[in-house]
């Protein structure tokens, strides 16, 4: 009898084993690999910098120093470190407000009114953050400062109202160049919302008698709040971050990454960095929650089995109201650019005009910047491309098969989002620097690995974005008839959500091509790329070179966005998303 | 997605092959004589340290650099972080100070053509060029009687709004600080004053000079290079050397430990402490220390410049306190 049992034990044990050797492990590694490729240049990064916040500050000292809250006990007991917190929430907070309300008309007059040149206008709108915001900065000074011909003619037209523009230098400076920089964030995601969103909806309530007013209120705004929280969050998170534009016109006006700046360039000090990083970190993660609450009380799923085109208003009045407010903002935030091509052809730029006309910037280009136009481009695609497997496999996995621990990678993937570039560059530094195990600094590895890390959400946001809105049953059709989930990944669900992975993979090249935060603290003698000789020319006061370095890759993304956005399905927008 | 996929790949396969010819055209050149490498990094600008480059390279051809940019007050910290620079140069005193125990001490073949306050005692490095602190001012905005003439008169409320400084937070900032605080006979009224006469700070040393070359303010204090470039622009503006003069701040070069080409950085280093190098730092518009070499273009002669006490070592040692005490001030 025991024997039967016991036989019939080894029967069951077998084919348990056999049945264990049987499953499709493939999911189970597909999940892994990037986890443990988070868990080891994410997590254990930014652990360290967690870590070393509670150090005793030192200078040039990358040992232990002991546990101590000095960092943090400094920072709030120095009047000049708390009104620097301070005029980080202001200007981040009043950045986040004004793109909202120059962003959101501007998404909706381009989504819903019948005007010309909507593509131009969609690819031209991106245009404003794809510059090293020192350089913007900088341009805004030639054109805002006290010789500047934007200046000059402004209080030329004001000046018989009694109004006059303030200086460049301090909160108004920072907080007018960082809206005109960052409105885009809103302007692409408004956009995406209005001529995404459901016209059934607002068609329906229309024929029950409410007017525009209350369709708007109580309709297509909430309706469009998770995307504009999403963009208003996005938008925070670079304001608060950003170092260039108050570096170059803050004034006396200085802000969290000024101090980060201040203890790890001035001092040497990298734990003292890593506290006040630590505090701007909490600042945001604060932020993120307010935004993830008011939009998780508003979130609305439609679901339809018909698509309606979105009604556009053919109205002169409105139409002409819409190609005004677009061409004002588009000539304020674009003129950075003008004048960085402007420049580009000019020796000098001290007075009212530039002077000294020259080719000698482009002409120098091939022979001073060859290697380090080969490394931005071959970073960048090469990243590009990692980006785009790593994230569409990543949605895929997390949006269909939803796995345990699915919210954890999901938090992984989009926590360098919410991290200043310096931030993530620091982490990576004590983590990778020379000493360590595995020494990366200045290889080509660390620079792929950080812009694989920064840069992988718009893809992953991107297509999980999509994936929410496609019905599996073509999938699931593919895996009944017997195909496995990664053949069924490839043949059914990537032509699927192609037009979102070009989408989230422009939106990787093409703010790669421009990266400098990270760069510059990570890259060595053979790693160089464009946007830091653009910096070193800027730093030699050099603007007609830099200009004409800048004016190159502004071309070259330029092409790249308006051939995505002559694409039918590819939406910025959705690259964008939290 | 294979045909996005297939043009990435190509794009990069292109470039790989662009690389490898040149890598290869890089190592036919090298292979004439013995090559040999060496790893500069710099606290100069890449311009800079590539006309440093190609000045050695016309005597030592088989010697491939490569380099690594970055501010001045960085490079310790990738130092003591162990990235294998054989050679690091441009760099400020205080920073040279802060990583001794990095070097290899070399006496370098060109030796008895420094004078000895120009060296370290141990040959853990030498200075090579002078980073003198001076005025600089917009000659449209400051005319005639306007021009200051001594360092107090910064702190004059005719100047009020129109000085822009870089904040003492920063290495060259806290630099101006200290010699604030010795001309005023070792405290903080001076440094105070000018703060109070409406001030502004920028936390990055370049953007001073660009602006007062535009007019944005009237006053900067700055690194006489930077006058001097900006005036071989045609720009507008003039230096100031105050009565009571600047302080004698210098910056150097070191062999250091971690690289693995120490030929070569010696090499470097005899050439970098030669007439030829210190002619070359002239020609860059940097003030050598060599007494042989004339002062840069546009600029006087080092015997015509006034001198005070400058103490690295005393500097290095207040540091925290001073700039704590004059953050109060802002």
């Amino acid at each position: 009898m025991s024997k039967k049992y016991s036989m019939i034990e080894n029967g069951a044990e077998t084919s348990k084993i056999k049945k264990f050797f049987q499953k499709d492990f493939s999911q189970v590694i597909i999940f892994a690999i990037p986890m443990l490729f988070l868990a080891v240049f994410l997590l254990y990064p930014m652990g360290i910098t967690l870590l070393r916040a509670f150090w005793k500050p030192a200078s040039y000292n990358f040992k232990f120093t002991g546990w101590s809250l000095d960092g943090f006990r400094q920072f709030f007991r120095t009047k000049l470190y708390l009104k620097s917190l301070r005029n980080s929430v202001v200007v981040s907070t009043s950045v986040t407000l004004l793109t909202l309300l120059i962003g959101v008309p501007m998404g909706y007059c381009v989504a819903r009114v019948k005007i010309p040149g909507k593509k131009l206008l969609v690819s031209l709108g991106i245009l404003p953050i794809i510059m090293p915001s020192f350089v913007g900065a900088y341009t805004w000074v030639i054109l805002l400062g006290k010789n500047g011909i934007l200046r000059v003619a402004l209080n030329w037209i004001l000046n018989p109202f009694g109004i006059k523009i303030p200086s460049i230098y301090g909160m108004f400076g920072m907080i007018l160049c960082m809206t005109l920089t960052y409105y885009p964030f809103v302007f692409q995601m408004a956009y995406g919302a209005f001529s995404g969103a459901n016209a059934l909806l607002e068609e329906s309530a229309m024929l029950m008698g409410a007017g525009k007013a209350r369709i708007m209120r109580t309709i297509t705004l909430p309706l469009i709040i998770p995307s504009l929280g999403a963009a208003a969050l996005l938008v925070f998170v670079r304001a608060i971050g950003n170092f260039g534009i108050p570096a170059v016109i803050g004034g006396n006006n200085y802000v969290l990454p000024t101090l980060i700046s201040f203890a790890y360039s001035g001092d040497g000090d990298i734990n003292f960095s890593s506290s006040i990083a630590v505090l701007n970190v909490a600042i945001t993660a604060i932020v993120l929650f307010v935004q993830k609450y008011i939009v998780s009380r508003r979130e609305y799923e439609t679901i339809s089995s018909s698509h309606v085109e979105v009604k556009q208003h053919e109205g002169v009045g409105a139409r002409v109201f819409a190609i005004i407010l677009c061409l004002i903002v588009l000539i304020f935030s674009l003129l950075p650019q003008v004048t960085i091509i402007v420049m580009s052809f000019f020796k000098n730029w001290t007075g009212l005009l530039p002077t000294g006309f020259t080719l000698d910037n482009y002409i120098s280009i091939p022979r001073k910047a060859h290697r380090e136009l080969f490394n931005s481009f071959f970073l960048s695609i090469v990243a590009t491309m990692l980006c785009a497997i790593f994230g569409s496999i990543l949605a895929y996995i997390t949006e269909r098969k939803k796995p345990k621990g699915a919210s954890l990678l999901d938090l992984s993937i989009m926590a360098p989002f919410i991290l200043p570039g310096t931030v993530v560059s620091i982490a990576l530094i004590s983590a990778f620097g020379g000493n360590s195990v595995f020494k990366l600094t200045g290889t080509y590895t660390i620079l792929l690995i950080s812009y694989m890390i920064r840069r992988t959400p718009y893809v992953y946001r991107s297509v999980a974005a999509n994936l929410t809105q496609l019905n599996p049953s073509l999938e699931e059709a593919s895996t009944i008839s017997g195909a496995t989930w990664f053949y069924t990944f490839r043949k059914v669900s990537v032509p699927l959500i192609m037009p979102s992975i070009i989408s989230g993979s422009v939106m990787t090249l093409t703010t790669l091509l421009q990266e400098l935060s990270t760069t510059i603290l990570l890259s060595g003698a053979r790693t160089r790329t464009v946007p830091i000789l653009i910096y070193n020319a800027v730093l030699a006061n050099s603007l007609g070179q830099a200009s004409a370095l800048s004016t190159v890759l502004l071309i070259v993304v330029f092409i790249i966005i308006y051939a995505m956005n002559s694409r039918k399905g590819t939406n910025l927008a959705s690259s964008m998303k939290m | 997605m294979k045909k996005a996929l297939a043009v990435l790949l190509m794009l990069a396969a292109v470039f790989t092959v662009f690389a490898q010819g040149a890598a290869e055209a890089d190592a036919a050149q090298g292979a004439k004589t013995e090559k040999m490498e060496l790893y500069i990094y710099t606290g100069g600008t890449i311009d800079e340290c590539q006309a440093l480059i190609d000045a050695f390279n016309v005597k030592y051809p088989n010697v491939k650099c490569q380099m690594v940019q970055d501010k001045s007050a960085n490079i310790p910290t990738r130092i003591i972080n162990g990235e294998e620079a054989d050679v690091i140069i441009l760099i400020a005193k205080e920073n040279l100070d802060s990583i001794l125990d990095y070097y290899v001490p070399y006496k370098t073949a060109n030796d008895a053509l420094v004078e000895d306050v120009y060296k370290d005692s141990e040959y853990r490095y030498y200075s090579i060029s002078m980073p003198l602190q001076t005025i600089m001012y917009n000659t449209e905005e400051v005319k005639g009687d306007m021009i200051p003439k001594s360092w107090f008169d910064l702190a004059d409320p005719k100047y009020k709004g129109h000085i822009v400084l870089t904040s003492p937070s920063t290495g060259s900032g806290y630099a101006q600080l200290y010699m604030l605080y010795k001309l005023s006979g070792d405290n903080l009224e001076l440094a105070k004053k000018i703060a109070e006469n409406g001030t502004t700070y920028l936390p990055d040393s370049t953007t001073g000079p660009a602006a007062v070359e535009r007019g944005e303010f009237w006053f900067t204090l700055t690194g006489e290079k930077n006058v001097a470039t900006a005036m071989a622009k045609g720009s507008p503006v003039n230096y100031l050397y105050p009565e009571e003069g600047t302080g004698r701040r210098v910056e150097g070069a070191g062999i250091i430990k971690n690289g693995k080409n120490l030929e070569a950085a010696k090499l470097f280093m005899d050439w970098l402490t030669s007439t030829d190098g210190a002619e070359t730092l002239r020609s860059l518009g940097r003030r050598s220390v060599s007494s042989a070499v004339a002062g840069p273009d546009y600029l006087p002669a080092l015997n015509e410049i006034n001198f005070f006490e400058y103490n690295d070592a005393e500097a290095a040692s207040i540091k925290k306190a001073l700039q704590a005490e004059f953050n109060t001030y802002l």
